[in-house]
């Protein structure tokens, strides 16, 4: 792992939510074993033509899945799934503001802490977290679709998170969890272009590294329009899922004086990862959050802003400086406030060296809900 | 590499494109070869060369059995067959044999200081080693001429498709096809997608889904109760077959898409209304091997019923012992032998004292639940990590001992229903070379049809094959 998300997340596997699950699928397999039997035993012919036939047969399969799957409401399982059924289920009359994020957002900020801070602006707003630990951009642009096809009530607000490692090497979680149930679930035809495009143009990277990469998002994305392991992996639309989630990995212990020092560092560095690109954001990274705001846009949504999680790594507090310094069409709020960084200056505040937790995550939340009012981000 | 894996099919479309672009059929022999170890270094290069070594040995056995007197080519023999135990012998049983000999010393109060060295198991070595020593004794006896061509040899025992789980394949079966040029065939081409997808449905779609019901059970045995471990038992029955069957039929497919015939592996076993017959519908490959290089050897059926007895345990019992190195696999093997020889003991009483009535279709029934339940008792051994543990499964099952624990789905009757649709619709035989061209067109775009609904009924990351281990 790259030393700045919760390590670990990303090997996650939904469990089959058995017996059912099995009872369904032992049905289809019988199914198959006696579909396979009963098929005729016939001479090949011509080979052109034997092939057109498997192919068409493949293929009429393949759209009839895809129009059972819309009909019977089913969608990839994934550590996503719950968290979308509950949010997109809200019909409270506060308007929704949705933070968009990683497992930086998903410890460190609080949503009713949150919408508290909010609602002392005088106007209270409902608040919504989108964030899943080792989530790459590609995963959460998928779900963020997902989220505003279902969303009964759309979100006036979106808050995304500034990630130096998700920002400058978005496939290295892909890669990282490759040809998983989460990665093939969420490799459709968008994902897979943005994917490539990212690797057309990203630096640093050999011929080999170039195709291999470009070799597993292809893969991926033929597992994924062939439905591959689908079955397995979906719940009703509406359904609960049980995802194992895995246990957290251990918190690192802090002293005082150590984390003091270290948000010390982190507060004067000012060098990026030698490995991540000079640029902030890059083209790919613009393009991208282009589009994620075109795509929230077209569903109604008013309002974006970024903010950085605090962290004690200097070269994220590094990136979202130059992130905020980089941004001018939305308002943008770099977690590494002086003010902010010594009341956070407590071991106990953080659960390592990225991760807020405690009284450290409530305090973070109370201070970016001050922020979002005192800017106007949050009328 | 998993034959259920996205490596596999890559790699299988590059070797195939490859080996029918070559014009020469030594070509064709040498890439496959290359291949078959580039498939084997995957797992482990350095026991490319454990490969390359009983090769060798095959070989110059072979070489020198064409060339020897009749004493000497005993010797030969023997010697060529010795390295190759040997070489099993040290890599699959050592590290058993030690610690079953200082368990029993420490028994007897004897202090031994023996240390195990946790030997790795060379993937596939008891195949490899199989197929070695059917090329010698087939040379031995006659069956086959020495070949005088090294790469003919080392294709035989290193090719792919059969390497890591068999089929194990007689030299005097394969080796006129390897040395025949092979052409293409449409015809050929067609049957091995077929018999490739039947494999593909088999283990995808219903073994790894039977190893979610299974392995759950097994891995924690005191959790369950005895309905559950009873189901679970029921979904081993189902996984082993469709895992394995599933294997060997990829297995024949892949060998005959580069235009090898394989023998049949599988023929619906669970019809058989007796243990004897059960072998000849189960891993027939494996069992004909020990029928023909170790049963017959032994004496096989001349002599009085105890000796044929002693030769039919001896066999099972070391079949037993092929498949993995402890004692719940000798317990299977000794449950199949005692099986084997109830049912030749029962024929001789049938031959000695005829039924008063005709009762075929009764007695049949009857015989295939008693083979069948013998064989579910004999798989709890196989699965099971120890002979405890499978005492205590069947001791729950059988409401000897009473088993409280956590429950599942009973799903028996489903996954005997499975099976059964498998092995009725199995044997019925549709040709079509005179039918309507409509039931082509269904035919073939049927398999790609199916092939859509096992992938999607597939788990995303596939179990290795159960016979991968031995």
């Amino acid at each position: 792992m790259q030393g700045n998300e919760h390590p670990g997340q990303g090997s996650r596997r939904t469990q089959p939510d058995l017996p059912m699950k099995t009872l369904a699928c032992l049905l289809l397999g019988a199914a198959i074993v006696g579909l396979y039997h009963l098929l005729p035993r016939t001479h090949p012919g011509r080979p052109f033509r034997v092939a057109l036939l498997v192919l068409g047969g493949f293929i009429l399969t393949q759209g009839g899945l895809s129009a059972a799957i819309v009909g019977l409401g089913l969608v990839p399982k994934g550590p996503f799934h719950d968290l979308l059924h509950e949010l997109t289920d809200y019909e409270g009359d506060w308007p929704v503001v949705l933070l968009i994020g990683s497992s930086f957002t998903e410890a460190g900020i609080d949503p009713d802490t949150l919408a508290g801070a909010l609602a002392n602006s005088g106007r209270a707003a409902a608040v919504q977290r989108l964030a899943v630990g080792g989530a790459p951009h590609l995963e959460r642009l998928y779900y963020v679709k997902d989220y505003l096809a279902h969303a009964k009530r759309k979100p006036k607000l979106v808050l995304f998170e500034i990630a130096g490692g998700y920002d400058s090497a978005p496939l290295y979680q892909v890669h990282q969890m490759r040809f998983s149930d989460r990665m093939v679930a969420m490799m459709d035809g968008s994902s897979a272009w943005w994917a490539l495009r990212w690797l057309a143009g990203a630096d640093r990277l050999g011929l080999s590294q170039r195709f291999g990469l470009g070799s597993e998002i292809l893969s991926q994305l033929a597992l994924h329009i062939g439905h591959i392991g689908f079955f397995w992996n979906s719940a009703p639309v509406h359904g609960g899922a049980t995802y194992d989630a895995g246990g957290s990995p251990p918190p690192t212990r802090f002293s005082d004086h150590d984390t003091a020092e270290l948000l010390e560092q982190a507060a004067a560095a000012r060098d990026l990862k030698p490995d991540w690109p000079p640029e902030v954001p890059t083209r790919w990274m613009g393009a991208f959050l282009a589009e994620e705001i075109a795509t929230l846009q077209r569903d109604g949504v008013e309002r974006f802003a970024f903010y950085s999680v605090p962290s004690m790594q200097g070269a994220n507090a590094a990136y979202a400086r130059r992130f905020c310094a980089a941004m001018t069409r939305f308002a943008c709020i770099n977690g590494e406030d002086p003010e902010l960084l010594i009341q956070l200056q407590h071991g106990a505040d953080w659960y390592d060296y990225d991760h807020l937790k405690g009284a450290g995550r409530e305090l973070f939340t109370s201070w970016l809900g001050d922020r979002l009012v005192e800017m106007g981000v949050w009328p | 590499m998993n034959f259920v894996s996205f490596e596999f099919a890559a790699f299988l479309a590059v070797v195939y494109v490859l080996h029918w672009s070559c014009r020469y059929a030594g070509t064709r022999k040498w890439l496959l070869t290359i291949a078959s170890y580039v498939f084997y270094a995957v797992w482990n290069w350095r026991f490319c060369f454990l490969m390359l070594f009983v090769t060798v040995n095959a070989f110059a056995a072979g070489q020198m059995l064409g060339r020897s007197t009749c004493r000497r080519r005993t010797v030969l023999l023997a010697a060529s067959i010795g390295i190759d135990l040997a070489i099993l012998g040290f890599f699959k049983y050592y590290d058993f044999f030690l610690s079953n000999v200082a368990a029993a010393l420490a028994d007897l109060g004897v202090p031994a200081n023996l240390t195990v060295m946790r030997i790795i198991l060379p993937v596939g070595i008891s195949f490899y080693t199989f197929h070695a020593i059917s090329y010698v004794v087939d040379v031995y006896r006659g069956k086959v001429e020495p070949v005088p061509s090294f790469v003919n040899i080392a294709l035989y025992i290193s090719f792919f498709p059969q390497l890591i789980a068999g089929p194990i394949v007689r030299a005097s079966f394969i080796m006129p096809q390897i040395r025949q040029p092979r052409s293409f065939s449409p015809a050929q081409q067609a049957i091995g997608v077929r018999v490739l997808l039947r494999g593909f449905i088999y283990k995808a779609a219903i073994s790894d889904t039977l190893a979610q019901i299974a392995d759950p059970v097994f891995a924690h045995v005191d959790q369950y109760d005895a309905h559950a471990l009873l189901t679970a038992t029921v979904a081993f029955y189902g996984q082993i077959y469709f895992d394995f069957a599933g294997y060997s039929s990829m297995a024949i497919g892949t060998a005959r898409l580069f235009g090898y015939r394989f023998p049949p592996n599988f023929n619906y076993p669970y019809r058989a209304a007796s243990v004897t017959e059960f072998w000849r519908r189960w891993h027939m490959s494996l069992s004909f091997w020990l029928r023909d290089y170790l049963y017959i050897p032994l004496g096989g059926n001349r002599g009085g019923a105890l000796f044929v007895c002693r030769n039919l345990m001896i066999t099972m019992l070391l079949g037993g012992l092929w498949h993995g190195a402890a004692w719940n696999y000798v317990v299977w093997g000794a449950l199949h032998g005692v099986g084997l020889c109830a049912n030749k003991l029962w024929r001789e009483v049938r031959r000695r004292f005829p039924a008063p009535i005709d009762m075929h279709d009764g007695s049949y029934v009857a015989a295939v639940v008693l083979t069948q339940l013998w064989i579910t008792l004999a798989w709890v051994f196989f699965r099971c990590d120890s002979a405890a543990q499978a005492t205590e499964v069947l001791a729950a099952i059988l409401g000897l001992r009473p088993h409280p624990g956590a429950a599942v789905l009973p799903v028996e009757g489903l996954i005997l229903a499975v099976i059964g649709i498998d092995h009725t619709l199995g044997s019925v035989r549709l040709r079509l070379s005179r039918s309507p061209r409509w039931a082509g067109a269904l035919a073939w775009s049927g398999l790609g049809a199916l092939f859509a609904l096992g992938l999607a009924a597939m788990p995303v990351v596939q179990k290795p094959f159960i016979y991968f281990q031995f």
